[in-house]
């Protein structure tokens, strides 16, 4: 079965655009922030599901990011930190959509993007949980091994492994 | 319904696709100019103990009893007079004493 996989961590270890964002230099932050963009708002999209709020979560990540940059000790890991609070900031707006829906995004149809494929991927992974989402993404499409999805989701690799398990028999449920 | 395992494989092939090609057409992009002008500012440590500090000679200033000390026998023995005494040690080892007080001592 042919894979698409997605670049991940665009951030090298001892970056000097990293240690000048660290040390509060805001140009260097939004480099940084540049480079990242695009994975996290895929990273976004997957979890949330929809095309709304993707770059209004991945912002506030962002500042998230920038207030606690100076307590980020292993500066190398910086693009797995940041990925952590995309996360993390995601799976608790997913949860949150069930009750509270969510808020058309600026200037941006719900339906911008082109249908490429005959099957809806929204209705898709609409059927899984914000968490399987997370882990379908990381593991399937950006390569991730089940140790590193467990430490950026908080949560074992058993449980990884469960939540594809699920996430699987959720999507061949939902074919047509 | 149960379908047959190399169904069920194309089927997956089939999501991942889908997933692949929606999820992916995400790749919005936003400048580095424009994230760093929507960063707020940092708050720094430094200045938030030095409002600390600030607030706290503030309330000590507000709050803050004259020391009493007990004046020799004579008239004013039942009323002791408040005094307060700064003392100044200069880098020659000088002291320098200032006796303040709101009463004139007899």
């Amino acid at each position: 079965m042919e894979t698409t996989s997605f670049p991940v961590d665009s951030v090298a270890p001892g970056d000097p655009v990293v240690d000048a964002a660290c040390d509060g230099d805001r140009d260097a932050f939004g480099r940084l922030a540049e480079r990242e963009w695009e994975g996290c708002a895929r990273l976004a999209r997957a979890i949330l599901a929809s095309d709304l709020e993707v770059e209004d979560q991945v912002q506030d990540a962002l500042v998230a990011a920038w207030r606690s940059l100076p307590k980020l000790r292993d500066r190398a890991r910086f693009a797995a930190w940041l990925r952590r609070i995309v996360i993390r900031r995601c799976v608790r707006r997913a949860r949150l959509s069930r009750w509270l829906p969510l808020k058309r995004m600026r200037g941006t149809a719900p339906s911008s993007a082109p249908e490429t494929s005959s099957l809806d991927a929204r209705r898709v992974l609409a059927g899984l949980s914000p968490r399987q989402r997370a882990v379908l993404w990381l593991g399937e499409f950006e390569g991730r091994p089940d140790a590193e999805i467990a430490s950026l989701l908080g949560i074992s690799a058993s449980t990884v492994r469960a939540h594809r398990r699920q996430a699987r028999l959720r999507i061949q449920e939902r074919l047509p | 319904m149960k379908r047959a395992p190399e169904i069920r494989e194309a089927d997956e092939a089939r999501a991942r696709e889908a997933i692949a090609s929606w999820v992916g057409a995400a790749a919005s992009r936003r400048s580095a100019r424009e994230i760093a002008e929507r960063l707020p500012a940092r708050r720094s440590r430094g200045g938030f103990i030095l409002v600390l500090l600030a607030a706290v000679v503030v309330a000590a200033t507000l709050f803050e009893r004259p020391a009493r000390v007990d004046a020799p026998a004579g008239p004013s023995a039942e009323r002791p007079t408040p005094v307060r005494e700064l003392t100044v040690v200069l880098s020659s080892g000088t002291r320098l004493s200032i006796v303040l007080s709101s009463e004139r001592n007899p």
